[in-house]
Formats: structure tokens, sequence, C-alpha cells
């Protein structure tokens, strides 16, 4: 884990900020916290910034066993941790809809127009430039392809 | 919302337990980011005419006391022409908070603020002040509406 930005607020521009005091009559605002692993060193964090965690864990490859090994490890129980995969499915699956949606569109213009300027071709003395359209079917295909190799990496939700 | 200059103690953000992803390193100084976080959120409180001020150490929360921190700062993966309209090359500020008063917190934020560079243009400092500004709107537009219900 980086070192940690500066944690305030002398350097924030306001310039009137002081840093924080410590909270007199105010709950901590991570009720939930647990104690988490960081770079080895223990420090509280809330739900939400577990959720960012696995989030970034999974999304750079690391398989879902390892990520729930390490939250484990700083004391997040299997309930917690599950649902952190859970959101972390949920927003993948989310991004990969554009993949499905545009890829096919973008294959099925192309062969439209390649087969619709192929079948003019006779009348226009083959100058019908609307088959340039045609190299929307290969980056459709890729496009699909590269949501084919995210739908890969997504997570399979631990059994209880 | 019209709150006629009513108080309000907004801590600085904190960055306990923030998340900073491991294989990519902040290129910038958060700084410039972290000011266009407060700086947006006390402009938008005064908008609705609300009266940020500071916790002075020492005595007692006044008003509506706003306790903003951070959850995750991604700066996303460099952007290349293979993957430019990846969703992953997005510079991420996240935050969470909670609302309340002298009696305890009643409520709670929680906002991220995303952008995307391009190719010609992707300082990651501006596209981490932007990201930030996005962040702070949207809180600020969760903690007047909790307020509002209040």
């Amino acid at each position: 884990m980086n070192p940690m930005p500066p944690s305030n607020s002398n350097q924030s521009g306001l310039g009137q900020y002081a840093p924080p005091a410590p909270p007199q009559q105010f709950a901590q605002p991570v009720p939930w916290a647990a104690s988490g692993p960081g770079n080895g060193s223990s420090q509280m964090r809330s739900l939400f910034q577990w959720q960012a965690y696995v989030r970034i864990r999974l999304f750079d490859g690391l398989p879902v066993e390892r990520v729930l090994a390490e939250l484990a490890a700083a004391g997040v129980d299997f309930q917690t941790s599950r649902n952190c995969v859970a959101e972390t499915r949920r927003i993948m699956i989310r991004r990969l809809v554009s993949y499905f949606v545009w890829g096919p569109i973008m294959i099925l213009i192309g062969a439209l127009a390649v087969v619709g300027a192929m079948a003019n071709m006779q009348q226009t003395g083959h100058q019908n430039y609307l088959i340039m359209m045609g190299a929307l079917v290969p980056f459709g295909g890729l496009y699909m392809y590269q949501g084919l190799l995210m739908l890969s990496r997504v997570p399979r939700l631990p059994k209880l | 919302m019209d709150f006629k200059g009513r108080m309000c103690t907004l801590y600085p953000i904190s960055w306990q337990g923030a998340v900073l992803p491991p294989n990519r390193p902040i290129p910038c100084d958060l700084a410039a980011a972290v000011a266009s976080f407060e700086g947006g959120l006390v402009n938008a409180l005064r908008a609705a005419r609300l009266d940020p001020r500071l916790p002075v150490p020492g005595s007692p929360d006044t008003g509506i006391v706003i306790r903003p921190q951070v959850v995750l700062v991604d700066p996303g993966v460099p952007i290349q022409p293979l993957n430019m309209f990846s969703q992953e090359n997005k510079v991420v500020f996240e935050v969470e908070g909670l609302i309340g008063d002298a009696s305890g917190p009643f409520g709670q934020f929680h906002a991220q603020g995303a952008t995307q560079g391009s190719l010609a243009r992707q300082d990651p400092q501006q596209l981490f002040v932007r990201a930030a500004g996005k962040a702070a709107k949207k809180a600020a537009k969760q903690i007047l509406a909790r307020v509002a219900t209040r």
C-alpha cells in the first residue's frame, strides 16, 4: 500500500482549515469498521472502504480466494467479504452490458452496409463508398471479444 | 433549499483507511484534489445559505456536523490507444462521511467523482481535481437533502 497522502488541510488550499480535532461529542465516522491490512499496519476501514479495496484488487486480476484471505487476515467476517465480492461482481456485470449491446449493433450495421453497398455496385460503377462501413464488423467483433475477456474475469461468489 | 445561515461544522477530510491501489502509485500531489473537494463542498453549502465553519479544538461542535473521509483514490490505468474506451482508465475520487449534530450522527453520504482523460489530455493532477470537484457536488447534494429532511 502506498504511503498516505497529506492528511489534511493545511495543504488543502482553503488555508483556514486546521488539523482535525479529536471528536468529542460526535461518534467516529466508521461504526462498522474493522482493522484492515494496508501494508501490514493495522488501520480502521469502513464498509465502503472495504468494498473499494475488494473492487480494486479484483479489477487488478487477483483471484477471489486471495482477496478473501486478505480480508479474513484483517479480521473482516466472511459475510461482509462475500457482500463486497457480490458488489464488485454487480459492477463488473453492469460494465459488460455496453460491450454486449454495442458490439452486435456495430456488427449488424457494418454487415448491412456491406450487403447494401455490394447489391448496388452495378448501378454505381463500383463507386459505392458505403462499403467502408464494413470496418465496423471487425471493430464490433473486437469490442465483443473484449467483453468476453472481461466476462471471464468476473469472480465467482464464494459459497456460504 | 435555503437554510438561512444555519451553522455547520465541516471537518477537514480524513484519510483514515483510504484505499490506494497497491499496484498503481499516485503520480501527483493530491493536495490540489483535496482543495478542490473541500472548496467545492464549502461553496455548495454556502450556496444553500449554510454557514460552514471549522471545528474549534477543545470546544463542542455547533450546528450540523459533517465529517467527510476518503474511500478510494484511483489514478486508473494509463490511457493507450487500445484501452481508450475502457472504464478502467478513469480517475476516481470517492468519499463518504457522516452528517450529524451535537447529539450524534443522523445520516451519511457517499459520493464518487470519476473523470476520463484522453490521449491528448491526461494530466493526472487536473483529472484528480475534476474528479474531486464532481464528488464534492454529489456529496453536497446528498448532505443538503439529508439535512432538509431532518
